[in-house]
């Protein structure tokens, strides 16, 4: 029994891809869609063409920000559930700040980033505070933050920012656009002849040197090694002489950054003003997406493409006209990313493997014996 | 002479537009919900049907619950596959006036909004101060507590329009009628109507609307309420909620569909807003057939309101309404 883990690993992915497979494809054959379409379609056709590529890294480029913002959270002890929210308070500030601060010029874009930093900074350290203070559960506080920041951006939007062009049922709610010299560029403005429709935006360069910035804090830095061991074990790290309720305040609060920044990025790059809606849910999904990635802000990356490249096939599917309705769809990427996160913690579980191997090891003896 | 020159001529237009419905033409329509929603999206689905059933030759596409984030993505992958893409809901004006742009060879339509968008892209809007209006009529002279529900989704687009409307039948036709008002934030929140209705509910209204697909979770509360009444904004409800429905209005946008298909086949590519108002047929109005629901006295008044709207179009000065 040589090389077990990797059988074990091998394995439980095989089986975890024929599952996915098997379960999706009755479905698809009970709605009478084309099985191997619809599975090309949302594997391959996101790589078919440069403008999909692009349009899988607009995604991925939010998730990855709050999936690294995540991370920080998690490794230290505390649940960020808040991200959504996060986002939205983050990207609030942004727009207030572009729009009133009167800042153009080459410093404009880094302030704005900052400011949706310091932002959604701000809405993580009230549940960290609540937490390391009157030990309010986190997973409470930042899902009631969540509704305060959803219904303040909405009030913001409809009364004191609204744009005056949509007052009056001219249009949905929305804020005036902010000045061309405060989006970030994008990589047809940065080189020249990209394909058509190459959309994608330098955000996906901020979203990864920060994973690389996020990794080297949290793993290279002594701040970094405290956050992490009250996360591991926050008795231990008192013990040790950890103030295990300032790391924690202190991980909401970079934790918070990340997601500020990630709704930032998403108002600077791609819709270039406050909308409803306008955080695509990506402060729920950059949960699954850390989590995926192991709550390493480098496995983040791979993570948060993956999910990116799901939801960008999906979402071609009914362009594709294959006939899935849209709540079919979700129902098929929840599925892949159920059986892909089940997979992972079985992979993981050393006690489950240990069974396994003991069980064919029992099976093979019983065999020989035979 | 003269009657053989309008004769030719009137073969001709014939012709042209005989011509002008045989050619079929790709459209995809982008929808914040899925086409079967009772609302908004469904009005929609149902008026390509209608175009199809008109003669149109439609191939049609349609792409249900796209998320405003998810926008500018769906409409670049849409871009150059189809003759027409029609965005429908304002949530998606800031993406179709970004894309649109650089697809010059496509033609797109963006509702709602009254403003242009550009060479390559249409604009359509519901007067829906029109429907409100009939509505608050109903509702002013049905209320028996003189307390009114609305369940507003967002104070935006043509929802905003349709709820001041609403306020300026409901003073008109009974000046002591009281209204209550609450916003859910989105077209869609189900839950949120239905708990907003059920606070009406609670409150003591009697009559209860609510603009956009998200009503139907405000209606399903007056459904199992007892001596509460619904005045609708789509014919669905009708349907589907007989006993408490009085009357609905609704959206007809085969208007809109052919409108644009016979301007892109003329060749007009866009920069020109398109209403939907009781004078062009671009919303129906329906009344319930039960008697003991919807009494002859309220009827009539209702209709006196529909053909004032239909010979005055576009004439409700709704936003001299200040809502509470």
């Amino acid at each position: 029994m040589k090389n077990f883990k990797l059988l074990y690993t091998v394995g439980v992915i095989l089986l975890s891809v024929l599952l996915t497979l098997g379960i999706a494809s009755l479905i698809l054959a009970v709605l009478g869609a084309d099985v191997l379409k619809t599975f090309w379609v949302i594997f391959c056709y996101p790589f078919t063409t440069f403008k999909n590529i692009s349009g899988v890294i607009n995604i991925m480029t939010p998730l990855t920000l709050v999936g690294v913002g995540i991370c920080v959270a998690y490794r230290s002890g505390i649940m960020n559930i808040g991200g959504e929210g996060q986002m939205l308070i983050g990207l609030l500030c942004a727009i207030v700040f572009a729009l009133y601060s009167g800042i153009e010029g080459p410093l404009s874009i880094p302030l704005i980033l900052l400011t949706g930093m310091i932002g959604g900074a701000v809405w993580g350290f009230f549940p960290g505070i609540l937490k390391s203070k009157f030990g309010v559960s986190e997973l409470l506080s930042t899902v009631m933050f969540n509704y305060i920041a959803t219904q303040l951006y909405s009030y913001c939007l409809r009364v004191p920012l609204l744009d005056p062009a949509v007052a009056g049922g001219a249009g949905d709610p929305q804020t005036v656009k902010l000045a061309e010299n405060q989006w970030l560029p994008r990589i047809n403005e940065i080189i020249e002849n990209t394909p058509k429709g190459t959309r994608f935006h330098t955000g996906i360069l901020i979203a990864l040197v920060l994973a690389v910035i996020v990794y080297l804090f949290m793993w290279k830095t002594p701040v970094g090694f405290k956050m992490r061991a009250a996360g591991a074990s926050d008795r231990a790290a008192r013990y040790g002489g950890i103030s295990v309720n300032k790391y924690l305040v202190l991980a909401m609060l970079v934790s918070g950054a990340c997601c500020g920044l990630a709704g930032t990025v998403e108002i600077l790059g791609v819709h270039h003003r406050g909308l409803g809606n306008c955080t695509g849910g990506y402060g729920f999904s950059g949960i699954v997406v850390a989590l995926f990635g192991g709550l390493h802000p480098l496995g983040v990356i791979p993570a948060a493409f993956f999910f990116a490249l799901i939801s960008f096939g999906c979402s071609a599917l009914q362009i594709n006209k294959i006939p899935v309705p849209s709540n079919v769809i979700d129902v098929l990427m929840g599925l892949v990313i159920l059986v892909i996160v089940a997979a992972k913690l079985i992979i993981a579980n050393p006690y489950l493997m240990d069974r396994t191997q003991r069980k064919l090891q029992s099976m093979l003896h019983r065999k020989e014996a035979a | 002479m003269k009657k053989l020159i309008v004769l030719l001529a009137a073969i001709m237009m014939l012709a042209v537009s005989f011509t002008a419905v045989a050619e079929s033409v790709s459209i995809a329509i982008v929808y914040p919900d899925t086409v079967d929603d009772k609302g908004w999206c469904q009005s929609m689905h149902m008026g390509v049907e209608k175009a199809i059933s008109m003669g149109y030759e439609i191939d049609y596409t349609p792409v249900e619950s796209v998320a405003t984030a998810d926008a500018p993505n769906t409409l670049d992958q849409l871009a150059e596959n189809y003759d027409i893409i029609i965005c429908h809901g304002a949530m998606f004006n800031t993406a179709v006036q970004e894309i649109g742009p650089e697809y010059p060879d496509q033609v797109w339509a963006a509702g709602t909004t009254d403003q242009l968008f550009g060479e390559n892209i249409f604009t359509y809007m519901p007067m829906s101060e029109e429907p409100g209006y009939i509505n608050g009529v109903i509702a002013g002279m049905m209320t028996k507590a003189n307390k009114v529900g609305i369940v507003g989704s967002t104070d935006g687009a043509d929802s905003a329009r349709y709820v001041r409307g609403f306020v300026m039948g409901l003073q008109e036709s009974n000046p002591n009628a009281e209204y209550m008002l609450s916003w859910t934030g989105s077209f869609s929140d189900t839950v949120g109507a239905g708990d907003i209705g059920n606070t009406f509910i609670q409150a003591g209204c009697d009559v209860l609307v609510g603009p956009a697909q998200q009503a139907v979770g405000a209606l399903r509360n007056v459904a199992a309420a007892e001596g509460v009444l619904w005045v609708g904004q789509t014919t669905a409800q009708l349907v589907d909620f007989p006993e408490v429905t009085v009357a609905a209005a609704d959206y007809d946008y085969s208007a809109v569909i052919v409108g644009l298909i016979d301007r892109y086949n003329e060749g007009k590519t866009g920069n020109e807003c398109l209403p939907l108002n009781y004078n062009n047929d671009g919303f129906v109005y329906t009344f319930s057939e039960n008697t003991e629901l919807l009494p002859e006295d309220v009827k009539a008044a209702a209709q006196a309101a529909f053909d004032k709207l239909v010979a005055t179009a576009n004439t409700l000065d709704y936003k001299s309404i200040e809502l509470k």
